[in-house]
């Protein structure tokens, strides 16, 4: 059986970065996916904070930024706009996608962490908790953050064309190797960022400036090599993604149309 | 803390992070959801939590307080089985069995909220839920049939699974199957 364990229900996002200020140490949970299977596993969790009952989840479309709370779930997500939406709609299965949230997901250690692709190419910004209280940041300060953070929402502007690209993967396998975001801005700029291409997610910058240089997708494409450091693990090898990339990334500029 | 289960209150003991998986087969004994790979990934636990499918070994007990957990035992009885339950029958939709209290949870959350019988739907709603028989097309078969609002005769088979082994198999001595 399960050791003793207490688990702290904040009602409020006050209270929930008053909660990680108060005990830094504390486990974090959104919807669970992540924590629970591992409290089974026997990994002992004395004291946790759980955010499902923090009025954390909504997401607003109403206004000139799109706002998603951190516990909304994957499957909420998947009804936003590309590259966020079909993104979200790539994650698990349907019955992961409605207890998985944002926040958890953009917390979580590679090989999950899928929406980290979107949210850098959308140029999101997060507002979070941390030891210091209530701040926010820009999606890749988020990212690099190493103490606590407790994510509570996440903004960015509407993107004028979006798209997202993922290593497609059999049902039986839960995980997506490698994700490619593209956002078109409202002045028309675009942003490419991508998840399993390096060990962490990152911007395609080198890519982005071929094509605000002329080039056609292809060579952009061509370019993001200089942004990628490809690695082994049990989903892909390096091989693999070096090979597959340049693909995905031609793929993902050529959805974005226009 | 009390759970509300198939309808029936109990007070629990278990740890608040103790998975609702635990809780259900080891402490309050309802074995229908299967102990599969516990992380999420097979489907096998599969509950519904106010009518919605829900992984029980990804939700701890405390999020399960105050909802509606329903396991396969609460959707029909012996003498009374539910639709699907009775077209898993009809179609055969079983082979060893791990897979199918999941399988018949999820796709009655499925018919409930009006699926369709297009096997491209049943397939993505079912597409957390692993059968390692793969038996899938007798499960398809059968949720599509439920989603028609086909009639399902528990006495009888909707299609002879050895007839159709022996007209491909030849004579039949490869194998028990046709014997």
């Amino acid at each position: 059986m399960t050791s003793t364990n207490s688990v702290l229900t904040p009602s409020t996002p006050d209270e929930v970065v008053a909660a990680l200020a108060a005990d830094p140490d504390v486990v974090v949970i959104g919807g669970g996916t992540l924590v629970v299977p591992q409290v089974s596993l026997g990994t002992p969790v004395e004291r946790a904070v759980w955010l499902g009952r923090a009025a954390l989840d909504s997401v607003d479309e109403s206004g000139d930024e799109i706002i998603v709370g951190a516990t909304a779930s994957l499957a909420a997500c998947s009804r936003l706009p590309a590259p966020l939406g079909p993104c979200a709609a790539n994650v698990g299965d349907p019955e992961v996608r409605s207890q998985a949230t944002i926040g958890g997901n953009i917390c979580a250690p590679v090989p999950y962490g899928d929406l980290r692709g979107p949210l850098l190419a959308l140029d999101a910004s997060i507002r979070c908790a941390t030891a210091d209280g209530e701040r926010t940041v820009d999606a890749a300060t988020f990212f690099a953050l190493s103490g606590p953070r407790i994510a509570l929402d996440v903004r960015f502007a509407s993107p004028a064309a979006g798209s997202f690209v993922p290593l497609q993967r059999p049902h039986t396998v839960s995980l997506t190797a490698i994700g490619i975001s593209a956002v078109r801005g409202a002045s028309g700029e675009v942003r490419l960022a991508a998840t399993g291409v390096a060990p962490e997610a990152r911007r395609l910058y080198a890519a982005e400036a071929a094509l605000a240089g002329g080039s056609d997708p292809v060579a952009a494409a061509d370019a993001a090599r200089e942004d990628i450091e490809p690695y082994d693990d049990v989903l892909a090898s390096a091989a693999h993604r070096a090979r597959v990339i340049p693909t995905l990334v031609r793929r993902a500029i050529d959805q974005l149309g226009g | 803390m009390d759970l509300v289960v198939n309808a029936v209150s109990h007070e629990v003991d278990s740890a608040p992070l103790t998975s609702l998986l635990e809780v259900l087969r080891e402490e309050l004994d309802i074995t229908g959801p299967k102990a599969g790979c516990e992380t999420g990934g097979c489907g096998a636990c599969t509950v519904l939590i106010d009518g919605e499918p829900r992984r029980s070994c990804l939700t701890a007990l405390c999020m399960a307080e105050g909802r509606e957990v329903t396991t396969v035992e609460g959707l029909g009885t012996p003498e009374a089985l539910s639709a699907v339950q009775q077209a898993f029958i009809h179609h055969y939709a079983a082979q060893c069995g791990f897979c199918t209290s999941g399988m018949i949870v999820a796709s009655s959350a499925y018919v409930d909220r009006g699926g369709s019988p297009d096997t491209g739907a049943i397939q993505e709603a079912l597409g957390g839920h692993y059968c390692r028989c793969t038996g899938y097309v007798k499960i398809l078969d059968a949720v599509a049939a439920v989603a028609r609002g086909d009639d399902a005769d528990t006495m009888s088979t909707a299609a002879s699974p050895t007839s159709s082994y022996v007209s491909i198999g030849g004579t039949g001595n490869g194998g028990g199957g046709a014997a």
